[in-house]
């Protein structure tokens, strides 16, 4: 019974896609640079966002 | 050529007639609608039925996402190509894993066009205009399909560090953004597919053993991977102080404090590239932990709260930050470490590619090379149909 609820449940599918950008920095800087700032630059982090403390045992 | 020496080489076989397919087929589909023009930013799904052979995987459906982004740009260009390998994370075991069917290939072509109206004809021209990048570029869409075809559960870490890789902007800043380039580059996913790109580029420019030096001294991928074999630090330092103005006007961008000299300008800007790339790679893979929870109720509290630290999902969270950040008292290092694994995976790269010597024709005996003969032949044949 178990087997077959799970059979029947749809897989998560998740939608990342592996991109390969054909545009590269080495080829063509000027074009890169100018695709680039057509959407404005994130601000730049000064602080790791986590501090690592491990989970006590 | 023997099928031992293709996969020495790193290129399946009929992969290269497969992608020739690929690219004839999606041209068809594409025809259907070439009364269609686009005036803004568009995705449009298409899927078609075919028949792809690549060794022991046989690919019959293809869905291909098509993107279109208009842009400052007076002719149409390339922007990307990807592939979905419609993973599921399972967060129990801390892989993410591709359930799909895979007889059925998801692929994207994303274009940026010129901002004015743009008619379907004209993306099809560009497509056959620009044959010599595109088919490639799909070969290399195949090779990674084929690849998770092979290897269909990858560590949910493996996802983090090729996904920020790729889209860190590194603050515009162009020394900067090429040392992340090169660092995708040297990824074990892109350098499993890099092999066969190049012997697509090479069928298509119909090069033979004579004139295989040239081709090959010319070949974009090879002089990339020529330049990561004999980076060095100091080529890194060097390119950043050409690019100092830059540098400074970023950091007063984001209201960041510039130093007094060059060098600690340069170790700043280098440790706040560190800083936003481990702070990536944290939000990346708790994205994954959360959405991968299949408890709903556990999935809304991690959302607002965030993950519990006791858990197993949290244990393995904090000890994945703790590597990711493990250079965070010498961020220098970073840069140091990776640089010596791109000198290891250049010089690497470079044999591997060489070696497809083996697949080019042999001016004195055409009958040395039986995978063009092949693909010869069976263009012939299409034509002939």
């Amino acid at each position: 019974m178990l087997n077959l609820i799970q059979m029947k449940k749809e897989p998560k599918y998740k939608t990342e896609w592996i991109i390969d950008p054909l545009i590269s920095p080495t080829d063509n800087w000027e074009l890169y640079q100018k695709i680039m700032e057509s959407k404005p630059l994130p601000k730049i982090e000064t602080d790791y966002k986590y501090k690592i403390k491990p989970p006590k045992k | 050529m023997k099928k031992y020496i293709l996969e020495a080489l790193g290129v399946p076989e009929n992969i290269l007639l497969s992608g020739e397919k690929l690219y004839k087929d999606l041209l068809k589909q594409l025809s259907y609608e070439s009364n269609e023009t686009f005036d803004e930013d568009s995705k449009f799904d298409i899927g078609f039925s075919t028949n792809l052979q690549i060794n022991e995987l046989n690919i019959k459906k293809v869905h291909a996402r098509i993107e279109l982004d208009f842009v400052d740009t007076d002719k149409i260009l390339m922007a990307g190509m990807g592939f979905s390998p419609r993973y599921t994370h399972n967060i129990k075991k801390f892989v993410s894993m591709s359930l799909q069917d895979f007889s059925e290939l998801y692929i994207s072509v994303s274009l940026y066009l010129p901002e004015r109206d743009v008619n379907m004809s004209e993306i099809i021209k560009f497509l056959k205009d620009e044959k010599t990048e595109i088919l490639p570029s799909l070969s290399h869409e195949l090779k990674h399909a084929y690849d998770n075809f092979k290897e269909p559960e990858k560590p949910l870490t493996h996802i983090v560090d090729y996904g920020t890789t790729s889209n860190f902007g590194a603050f515009g800043i162009k020394p900067l953004r090429i040392f992340f380039h090169y660092l995708y580059l040297a990824t074990l996913t892109e350098t499993l597919v890099k092999p066969t790109e190049v012997a697509s580029r090479m069928i298509l420019s119909d090069v033979n053993k004579t004139q295989f030096l040239e081709f090959l001294l010319n070949d974009k991928t090879f002089k990339e991977f020529m330049v990561l074999k004999n980076y060095t630090f100091e080529d890194l330092v060097s390119e950043l102080k050409s690019d100092i103005e830059t540098i400074k006007t970023r950091l007063r961008d984001s209201d960041i404090d510039v130093p007094e000299s060059d060098d600690e300008i340069i170790n700043l800007i280098l440790e706040l590239g560190y800083i936003n790339l481990t702070n990536d790679k944290g939000e990346m893979l708790k994205h994954l932990l959360i959405s991968g929870e299949e408890d709903s109720l556990l999935k809304f509290m991690e959302f607002m709260g965030g993950i519990d630290p006791e858990s197993d999902k949290g244990k393995y969270f904090y000890k994945n930050l703790s590597k990711f950040s493990k250079y965070q008292n010498n961020p220098l290092n970073f840069y140091k470490n990776e640089i010596k694994l791109f000198n290891f995976v250049g010089e690497k790269m470079a044999k591997k590619i060489g070696k497809l010597y083996e697949m080019a024709q042999d001016p004195e005996d055409t009958h040395s090379n039986i995978i063009r003969k092949i693909y010869v032949k069976s263009n012939t044949n299409e034509k002939r149909t």
